[in-house]
């Protein structure tokens, strides 16, 4: 192989225009004996790429990049507290929802006092209403629960209407 | 650490919000069973159940009412009427019930609050005072002012009156 040719090919490979044959005879020809002391510089260069095309994997390489890219999961006692509380928290507000109280004779001033009746419908029944969520009855007959309620209802009336009535007169 | 601190203010915010929803739910709770109050309550369940009751009697604008209520609570006292008037309004919370009416002096002391949204008025508060007795009445549902008017104003006088007199036992 002379120099020439060499040079040439040189000139191609830096070119990145080389064939593998071509590339290969290069990487021969830097190993061999008879080299021009111009090319002496690349001979290293050339040992070097056929040095490091040597080099392969260990056999722990899968094991190392798996450790690798597998976030570490420490126990977080910090956020299990946080997350612990808060659930205690919800847990009681929901409990301690004014509970419907046991019946206590004489309250109420009707023929059936005492009798209270704990709605269990009224969670649910009621949208989004809590001031009726814990609401029980005084009356377990709906006859005298709507007296009751007429009355009320004629008591805030003639209240409504004097009201209206002194809003009026200023 | 923020996490943590986000999370708790949200709590303590939530334990608010849930304690102002409900403070004239435990005003009547906290005296429910007290034995100075007279406490009369009516559930959903039984305004549901005065559909099966005769209506024959009943004028059509107190049935009209009547059925588009919820729930209904009254609590009246004869003991200190002035404390429990004062802390009555201490607890109703202002953002939620905005004054309808309110007279003042005279021999009669009342007000009414209402919580709306948007046109509909979902709860009628009446709270009332006089040297004799205290009152708390509380209407849930669907309320309509001029016709809860006009109840009364069917009435004669005297019915009026005596019904006032009636009202505390």
């Amino acid at each position: 192989m002379d120099t020439v040719t060499i040079k040439a090919l040189l000139e191609k490979y830096w070119q990145a225009e080389t064939t593998v044959e071509e590339e290969r005879l290069l990487a021969a020809y830097f190993k061999g004996p008879d080299l021009d002391p111009d090319l002496q510089p690349y001979a290293d260069l050339f040992a070097y790429f056929e040095e490091e095309s040597r080099v392969s994997p260990g056999p722990d390489l899968e094991a190392r990049i798996l450790q690798a890219i597998t976030p570490v999961r420490h126990f977080r006692w910090g956020m299990m507290a946080a997350a612990a509380t808060v659930l205690v928290i919800v847990a009681g507000l929901f409990l301690f929802e004014p509970a419907a109280p046991a019946g206590g004779p004489g309250v109420a001033n009707s023929a059936t006092a005492g009798q209270r009746i704990a709605d269990p419908e009224t969670g649910n029944s009621t949208t989004g209403n809590s001031a009726t969520a814990s609401v029980t009855d005084t009356y377990d007959n709906p006859e005298q629960a709507l007296a009751a309620v007429r009355h009320a209802l004629l008591v805030a009336s003639v209240h409504l209407n004097e009201g209206r009535k002194q809003i009026s007169n200023k | 650490m923020k996490r943590l601190l986000i999370i708790s203010i949200l709590a303590i915010a939530a334990t608010n919000l849930h304690a102002q929803d409900d403070a004239i739910g435990r005003f009547f709770n906290r005296y429910l069973d007290d034995q100075r109050f007279t406490v009369v309550s009516v559930s959903p369940r039984m305004f549901r159940l005065m559909a099966k009751v005769n209506w024959d009697t009943v004028s059509a604008d107190v049935k009209q009412t009547v059925t588009h209520l919820q729930s209904f609570r009254i609590l009246s006292t004869e003991i200190t009427p002035y404390a429990f008037y004062k802390e009555a309004l201490a607890v109703i919370d202002r953002k939620q019930y905005e004054d309808l009416i309110m007279v003042r002096g005279g021999k009669d002391n009342f007000r009414f609050m209402i919580r709306a949204t948007g046109n509909t008025i979902n709860e009628l508060l009446m709270i009332a005072v006089d040297k004799d007795g205290f009152t708390l009445m509380s209407f849930v549902g669907d309320i309509d002012l001029d016709r809860l008017s006009r109840l009364a104003a069917d009435m004669d006088i005297k019915g009026l009156e005596n019904l006032k007199n009636a009202k505390r036992k």
